[in-house]
């Protein structure tokens, strides 16, 4: 047998993964199917028309977008529950696979193969709840919304830029928070989705007070003092998105790392 | 084939360790009996062996590979029958489907074999299956995968007395000079008459590292209701009915069974003696 990297093993090793979980999967994406259709109908109900600013109903379809963004980060929470506790640990170590083909599949089940599940989902709740109400589905409204408002916007005929770029923003944050549960479920993987929205949330709470506060003044006076005129606003823009992305990617490589040093029995998994 | 040199374990968090300088050979054919006490450190050694745990100092080779990296080509030649073990809730065919293309030398007819001695079904639901049953299904896999190495931690827990003795009997059947089989249990009955080799643990090390012929050639175990015969035997124990008595085996002395559990005792009162066998 050889021990490079195989695809024809991660083949193998997610059509047994999908097979052995087959039951649990399907009530996962039942569960975000059902939650996402629940919000479509609520949303239907109150508004109609999407290119309302005032009404209720844009708020509302930004839900279903927080409800997207939510169900990738359970994904990516899920990506290592193969591994939760001591016998599963064992059946999946234990496979005769390399650590990088059980990583990838992983990574492909919950956070490729996840991802089109959850955008499928919310196609589907928008198109079946479109179909009850006589309305054209969201994503189409949506779409056509988008493309007429980035139309009128000609800041010097960048209007494509600028549409490329919030594109590449939306992707890029959600692949960062994707990244950023699935590291955590690579250091906790029993119930990570918790743990690691604690250790965010504390975060985002006590990092502000770590940053020196004459560092945080410099700061607040460079940017008031910096001539914009002379920046390339759109080197800074995508430089800005490039960092998501780069940041992305250490996230991922850093769940790796972990994944690739597990043992039975360590730290975080005292199971 | 199986080299265990100056390994030292201990669990994270803690500085005591569980195996600490154990030095050991496992050489291809047999069945090996990993016996011990309660908490002597039999799984644990059993993990190092398969590459769940990496030792902190020394190292666990496997055919000259290191197992804490467990290599695909390590993992299709070891298998590991757990105590606790996890099958998903599908039907014995698919699990097999889904299972057997990760180990090359997998043999159907041999695991409808294993399964008939069990007395399973091959058409059975893993779902639906006691916990005795799941680990019948679970080691008849495991013997059909064809490993080199098969470990098995406490394999006869959670089986009924019929089971035990169809355990013993499908362990022995599937038994080739190629292939060595580790067992680790506290539940020495179960082995008598299976083993080839016994290997008793404490938490210092090996008590005893022996072949049962070895043990066979220079003791005798023997169960007497005559208190007169305790005089000047190695090691005694009074049991409801008598004692047990271990002796050396003298010339013309017919050959007896080795009793594990008269052993593991003595191994402990006498270690002297265990290790000169």
């Amino acid at each position: 047998m050889i021990d490079k990297f195989s695809w024809s093993r991660v083949w193998f090793l997610i059509r047994r993964y999908f097979n052995e979980n087959f039951r649990q999967l399907s009530m996962t994406i039942g569960v975000i199917f059902g939650i996402m259709l629940f919000f479509a109908i609520t949303i239907n109900k109150s508004c109609s028309d999407f290119a309302d600013f005032s009404s209720v109903g844009f708020g509302l379809w930004l839900i279903l977008f927080a409800i997207i963004g939510f169900s990738l980060t359970v994904s990516g929470s899920l990506t290592f529950s193969s591994t939760a506790t001591k016998p599963k640990r064992i059946v999946a170590m234990m496979v005769p696979a390399s650590k990088a083909e059980k990583f990838v599949s992983l990574l492909l089940i919950y956070n490729c193969f996840g991802t089109l599940t959850i955008v499928l989902c919310a196609f589907l709740a928008d198109a079946l709840t479109s179909l009850m109400f006589l309305h054209s589905p969201f994503f189409v409204q949506f779409f056509s919304f988008f493309s007429e408002v980035m139309g009128k916007i000609k800041v010097e005929d960048y209007g494509l830029e600028i549409f490329f770029a919030i594109i590449s923003l939306v992707c890029g944050s959600l692949i960062c928070s994707m990244a950023t549960y699935t590291l955590g479920s690579s250091l906790w993987p029993k119930k990570s989705f918790l743990k690691t929205f604690c250790v965010m949330f504390a975060i985002q709470v006590f990092l502000p007070l770590f940053i020196p506060t004459d560092l945080a003044m410099r700061l607040i006076h460079w940017i008031a003092e910096t001539n914009f005129d002379n920046v390339n606003i759109h080197l800074l823009a995508w430089g800005g998105i490039a960092l998501i992305y780069i940041f992305s990617g250490l996230l991922y490589w850093l769940a790796w790392r972990r994944y690739r040093s597990t043992q039975l029995i360590q730290k975080f998994m005292m199971d | 084939m199986l080299n265990l040199e100056h390994v030292s374990y201990s669990y994270p968090g803690s500085f005591k360790p569980v195996v600490s300088d154990f030095s050991m050979e496992i050489r291809p054919g047999g069945i090996y009996g990993l016996l011990g006490a309660n908490g002597s450190g039999k799984s644990t050694l059993l993990y190092l062996m398969s590459g769940l745990l990496r030792p902190a100092s020394g190292s666990v080779t496997f055919n000259g590979q290191e197992t804490f990296k467990r290599l695909p080509s390590t993992l299709t030649d070891v298998f590991l029958v757990p105590e606790e073990i996890d099958l998903p809730a599908v039907k014995l065919d698919k699990y097999v489907a889904l299972n057997a293309p990760f180990y090359e030398n997998f043999n159907r007819d041999e695991m409808n074999r294993y399964l008939e001695h069990f007395r399973l079904d091959p058409d059975i639901h893993l779902g639906r299956l006691s916990m005795g049953q799941r680990k019948k299904a679970f080691v008849a896999f495991a013997l059909a995968c064809n490993t080199s190495l098969l470990l098995m931690d406490e394999p006869t827990n959670g089986l009924d007395i019929p089971g035990k003795a169809e355990f013993r009997r499908t362990i022995v059947s599937a038994m080739r000079d190629d292939r060595t089989i580790i067992i680790s249990t506290h539940q020495v009955r179960d082995l008598e008459r299976v083993l080839d080799h016994v290997a008793i643990i404490d938490k210092n090390g090996v008590v005893l590292n022996a072949s049962i012929a070895a043990i066979q050639e220079r003791l005798v175990f023997r169960f007497t209701t005559d208190p007169e015969e305790i005089n000047g035997a190695l090691w005694s124990m009074p049991v409801p009915g008598g004692y047990n008595v271990v002796r050396f085996r003298g010339e013309g002395v017919e050959e007896t069974d080795v009793n594990l559990e008269s052993l593991f005792e003595l191994s402990f009162s006498n270690p002297q003696l265990t290790n000169a066998l």
